[in-house]
């Protein structure tokens, strides 16, 4: 029989409700609340051997110990699966049980980095819980309603999952449409987000195997828009939205102009860590009475171009030396006191507007009049 | 990111050698810098020459902020 | 033009006294091949190494894979211009041997990893696991010349190439495939007619394809018949890229076999282009331009298949060419692989003009080979940031096992929201 062991929260495990939110991490015997009818689903191949519990607050609080704690009573209890919740809407119970898996496991097949325990784990929440966002990457999160109405029919799926994921006996790989790649190494092959099993999806792309080879999907797909009937992308086109440009700058004898850059140059050292690929945040660094950018205080930390350019001379990206000049002779207003810096490879548009939005916001602050941006 | 800050009301000019690739994201004062690894200048010229060829792409630049802007 | 591929299936390949082949077994006298490749004067020395699929066996350092090619004499030979000298590809009969690899592996400057398993889960995600390879691992003369040393190791895997496939000389085949393609426009009027664009790594030594011996990192976009890329025209030496197309790939070229498996039922194929990834914003305009003019006026293309040769920039020499083929009013499709690290969007560039792709898969993405081995030839250690041993269970993003991601079309690998 397969162990299985199952967090819940304190009202779960029948021990309170909102007064108990500050229980410590506990274990009992066995399965307990929603964990009995998950047993019944389950049959006789997999057993809940243990169900662990903290109290919702007790676990935002101390987060780090209370998962600590939780690993240890998991690992005593041995399993073979960690299942956790369903936490349907609620915000506290769903980033325990995120915690909790995380530090515990990950997708089958691909053994999330850094888990201490590296066993399959599966929990429950709905798409809305911030513990969805944190995790659905890493680890399988079973779609739930916002309310514990559908908790029979999320047991029903979690219960047809887990058994999959024991199962020694998978589905083999091979061809047949959307098998999911990630799994074919993995110890549940065949359990893959988004389908009919009502996992959350992942985000961003994955890679799956299909019937055919990309050159006849290619061909057919040319055939299609030549007779110009429905056809259907495989890397759908982002959304081109047009816009009005801002007006001009009238007089720049008296304008401010700032400057950005998405060439990854920042102070030798990163002090902020700005990633070379896929950044999420951008610095903003002071020019002070910098007459130029020198090569032993500025490199850039971009990784998709031949960096040696700039570092030998930061000004080839950020020009400040001739827009001191500028400055000086009267053509040019002045600088806003900052430079913003950021890398622009594989990060999302998304990521990439919200930095905008946060800079422009810096910007107006200071009246500044117009941006040369510069990029790689 | 030049489209963001141009449609939050500030002119942003985006000098960049990937011409086509800022088009495609919808910005709306593109300039051709220089090379890829160095828009605003050149290792093969010597220091001076360089920089007067940095005031050169930096006046341009300035001048695509202005109010009769090249903006389509 | 008129090519015909004379197939020797191999069901087994072993050593043995004499270099032979005979109903389906392959045998080779192992000091006979290695006298051969060390006539190469920068190879000192070749460790040579069968695998088999099923063996619990892992090639590292893959830096090209060939199909073994033979051709008489007074037709030419199998590589000319690369191995052989000039002579024209794709006419008359070339010999192939069917299902079985050579390898080539060595420790080049800037190599990307590239792997080859023969169990497990990396076998099942390309070809290459799944066919039997002859691996050759040549050591360098001390004092080479570490690019000159590459194109030695290519050359070395062209050789025993054709060293394996002149054992049919004088054999029947077991079956003939003529590709004859006229490329006129009046062989079937009412059909689409349907060009390639073929875009080439491009870079220099050890980054390039070579295109008749000669590096495309300075060509300007050029008409070629399809046939020639399918008998030895084109040559891989690209090991510093991680999404590699192995010269045996492209002898087989899947975008161009469904085009000539088409032609004249669904589609009229009209030619192709062979064009560079250049290394200037300028040259890239340029080059999607004399695409452009070439696959209109001179193919005389109503619709285009482009595939490209790298990632990143490659994005922007795809985009530029669709829509310089769009604008000449040619339909196109695009075949891409992904780089999506995260979130992020699949590729550098997409311009508006591009809503017709088709994806090869997400290259960065990791896959967990879990089967130990028992044998690893090629090196102690992955090349780059791939932690692992080397026999062991190793976390690899899926474009190291060369195979698994093919730019040009032949696998039935895809990318899709998760």
């Amino acid at each position: 029989m397969k162990r299985i062991v199952h967090y819940v929260n304190q009202f779960f495990a029948g021990l309170g409700g909102e007064e108990s939110a500050g229980l410590p991490p506990g274990v009992l015997e066995g399965a307990v609340g929603p964990g009995r009818l998950l047993q019944t689903l389950l049959g006789e191949g997999a057993g809940i051997v243990a169900t662990v519990y903290c109290g919702d607050d007790h676990f935002s609080e101390n987060e780090e110990e209370a998962t600590a704690r939780l690993l240890d009573l998991v690992k005593e209890a041995e399993p073979d699966l960690l299942f956790a919740g369903p936490a349907f809407g609620s915000g506290r119970y769903g980033l325990a049980c995120a915690g909790l898996c995380r530090a515990a496991g990950g997708w089958p097949g691909t053994p999330a980095v850094g888990a201490e325990l590296s066993i399959p784990v599966l929990t429950a929440m709905s798409p809305s819980n911030p513990g969805a966002d944190l995790i659905r990457r890493d680890i399988p999160v079973v779609a739930t309603g916002e309310s514990s109405g559908d908790m029979r029919a999320v047991l029903e799926r979690s219960a047809v999952l887990i058994a999959k994921m024991l199962s020694a006996e998978a589905a083999a790989p091979g061809n047949e449409e959307g098998l999911d790649i990630s799994s074919t190494a993995g110890i549940a092959r065949g359990v893959a987000p988004g389908g009919e099993e009502g996992l959350l999806p992942r985000g961003g792309r994955w890679n799956t195997r299909v019937s055919r080879r990309a050159a006849e999907r290619a061909v057919d797909l040319l055939l299609a828009k030549l007779a110009g009937g429905p056809m259907e992308t495989e890397i759908p086109l982002p959304p081109f939205q047009e816009i009005d440009p801002a007006p001009g700058i009238r007089d720049l004898g008296h304008a401010k102009v700032a400057l950005v850059t998405t060439g990854g140059l920042v102070p030798r050292g990163n002090p902020d860590g700005i990633k070379s690929y896929l950044s999420t945040h951008f610095g903003a660094y002071h020019l002070e009475s910098r007459e130029q950018l020198a090569a032993d205080d500025f490199e850039s930390v971009h990784g998709g171009f031949f960096t040696a350019a700039v570092n030998e001379d930061p000004n080839r990206l950020i020009p400040l030396d001739v827009l001191r000049d500028a400055v000086r002779e009267g053509s040019l207003g002045g600088l806003h006191e900052y430079f913003y810096s950021t890398t622009g490879n594989g990060t999302p548009v998304e990521t990439a507007a919200d930095m905008a939005r946060d800079i422009a916001a810096s910007l107006e602050e200071d009246s500044v009049d117009g941006v040369i941006l510069t990029s790689a | 990111m030049a489209k963001e800050l141009e449609r939050a009301g500030i002119p942003t000019v985006h000098v960049t050698n990937l011409v086509s690739v800022s088009e495609n994201t919808g910005a709306k004062r593109i300039m051709s810098g220089r090379a890829i690894p160095h828009v605003f200048g050149d290792p093969s010229l010597d220091a001076d020459e360089e920089r007067r060829l940095r005031r050169r792409l930096v006046e341009q630049a300035l001048d695509m902020l202005r109010e009769q802007d090249n903006a389509p | 033009m008129d090519f015909e591929l004379a197939h020797y299936p191999v069901r087994s390949l072993s050593w043995g006294a004499h270099t032979e082949y005979r109903e389906g077994e392959l045998v080779v006298n192992r000091d006979a091949l290695r006298a051969e490749l060390v006539t190469e004067p920068l190879i000192d020395d070749v460790e040579l190494s069968i695998v088999v699929p099923g063996d619990r066996a892992r090639v590292l350092h893959v830096v090209d894979i060939v199909e073994p090619r033979w051709k008489a004499p007074e037709n030419g030979n199998p590589f000319p211009g690369s191995l052989g000298p000039l002579a024209q590809c794709g006419i008359g009969r070339t010999h192939a041997l069917d299902g079985v690899a050579v390898v080539t592996s060595g420790s080049l400057p800037r190599s990307e990893e590239a792997i080859i398993d023969m169990c497990g889960p990396g076998s099942e995600l390309s070809r290459f696991g799944q066919m039997p390879g002859l691996v050759v691992l040549p050591r360098a003369r001390e004092g080479a010349d570490p690019g000159e040393f590459g194109l030695a190791l290519m050359r070395a895997g062209l050789r025993a190439a054709v060293f394996l496939a002149q054992t049919t000389q004088g054999v029947e085949p077991a079956r003939t495939e003529a590709f004859s393609l006229d490329l006129g426009r009046n062989a079937s009027p009412d059909l689409p007619r349907v060009g390639y664009l073929s875009f080439a790594y491009s870079h220099g030594i050890g980054r390039q394809k070579l295109f008749y011996g000669k590096s495309t990192r300075d060509i300007v976009p050029s008409v070629v018949h399809p046939n020639e890329l399918l008998d030895g025209a084109l040559v891989n030496d690209g090991y510093t890229k991680p999404t590699k197309n192995a010269t045996h790939d492209i002898l087989n070229h899947p975008m161009i076999r469904e085009l000539h498996r088409r032609h004249d039922q669904d589609l009229a194929f009209a030619g192709m282009v062979l064009a560079n990834h250049c290394a200037t914003y300028d040259d890239k305009a340029e080059t999607a331009w004399h695409a452009a003019r070439l696959l209109r006026h001179v193919v005389e293309a109503d619709a285009v298949v482009i595939t490209k040769d790298g990632g990143g920039q490659a994005d922007v020499d795809l985009m530029l060419a669709c829509r310089a083929c769009e604008e000449a009013g040619l339909r196109t499709v695009l075949v891409a692989k992904e780089e999506s690290g995260g979130d992020g969007p699949a590729l550098v560039d997409v311009a508006p003009q591009a809503d017709a792709m088709v994806s090869v898969g997400n290259c960065p993405e990791k896959v967990c080979l879990d089967e130990s081995m028992e044998v690893v030839i090629g090196g102690d250690a992955f090349l780059g940031a791939i932690q692992g041993e080397p026999a062991g269970t190793v976390e690899i993003p899926v474009q190291n096992i060369i195979g698994a991601i093919d730019p040009i079309g032949g696998s039935t690998l895809t990318a899709r929201p998760g």
